[in-house]
């Protein structure tokens, strides 16, 4: 079923049965954002289920001007930057970097299976202010167009490619210098 | 390092997804949402209803004690102030007056009760006044006024 169709279904009173189409469809995706974006399973399920909470209140008001999908992504992305702009406030109170912290938690996360080199790039993602890491993100892994990452976002074609440019090289960089210590 | 780097620049290995969710996870989303959206509708009872009009009554009930209670235990509340119930005696014993005032009263009510009904009019002014040893002139103004 694609998206017409479910705001079809939706429109129809069939309210319950659309959402749990909608959920079916896309929730996976949209963890996995967020899961990135956080890093912990906990988090990234608290997310998405405020997120699929907000999307349910808001889709009556849904007009359609931009695809379900990236409406979803932005919804999902803005939850995901405040959750981290009130952890970033809590973690102000800590002596450990965050990058630090999100290594220390990792290696300790039974659901977390990556190598030292996959590590090693969490540990960079980290490292990436949060709305350059939704981009960089959306891009990398979601492997999205700049002009849905440009829908999602509300920033300029132009500027994404920049701030993109910017958080790829950090996160190489950061990795480099790993490598470095590590040799 | 080349390692490293290689990865990153041919984005294979790295783009592999690193986490995984407990078993189950996705499938179970929809009954989790679903839950969070449609609360388990309560059981309505007669007591769950009048509940809050309850409430409501005791703390009326509370106030109006806390009120009633201040104003008795420091005695400023007063049964007995209507003027209408006070017996004969019960005036007696308010108003302070006395044994001469009284006598006084008493001898001469028929003089105080024509006193008044009397309604002054200039003549007894004007008297009043010559009595009281005013000018000619203040008198004739008033007079003439």
């Amino acid at each position: 079923m694609n998206d017409q169709e479910i705001l079809d279904l939706y429109k129809k009173g069939e309210r319950q049965q659309a959402f749990n189409i909608l959920v079916r469809t896309y929730s996976e995706r949209m963890y996995w954002h967020a899961r990135q974006m956080v890093f912990d399973h906990d988090d990234a399920n608290d997310i998405i289920q405020n997120s699929f909470i907000k999307v349910w209140e808001a889709l009556p008001n849904f007009r359609g001007d931009s695809k379900l999908y990236t409406w979803l992504y932005r919804i999902v992305a803005n939850e995901s930057l405040t959750f981290l702009k009130k952890r970033r406030t809590r973690s102000l109170l800590s002596f450990e970097s965050y990058s630090q912290t999100v290594e220390n938690k990792l290696i300790a996360d039974p659901l977390f299976n990556g190598n030292k080199i996959q590590l090693a790039l969490q540990k960079a993602i980290a490292t990436l202010p949060p709305k350059q890491r939704n981009v960089f993100i959306l891009k990398y892994f979601q492997e999205l167009k700049y002009e849905e990452i440009s829908e999602i976002t509300g920033i300029s074609v132009g500027s994404l490619k920049a701030s993109y440019h910017h958080a790829f090289e950090k996160v190489k960089n950061f990795i480099l210098q790993i490598d470095r210590y590590s040799d | 390092m080349d390692k490293i780097y290689n990865n990153i620049q041919h984005e294979t290995e790295l783009k592999s997804n690193p986490f995984s969710v407990p078993q189950s996870y996705f499938e179970e989303m929809e009954n989790v949402l679903h839950s969070r959206i449609n609360p388990e509708v309560r059981k309505t009872t007669l007591l769950s209803i009048l509940k809050p009009a309850l409430g409501l009554l005791c703390s009326f009930a509370f106030i109006f004690g806390i009120g009633y209670g201040t104003l008795y235990f420091t005695n400023t509340l007063s049964t007995d102030s209507a003027p209408d119930t006070l017996s004969e005696n019960a005036l007696y014993d308010k108003i302070t007056i006395t044994q001469n005032q009284l006598n006084y009263l008493l001898t001469n009510m028929e003089s105080i009760e024509a006193s008044l009904d009397y309604t002054v009019d200039n003549e007894d002014i004007i008297d009043y006044l010559y009595h009281d040893e005013i000018t000619n002139e203040a008198l004739a103004y008033y007079y003439w006024e």
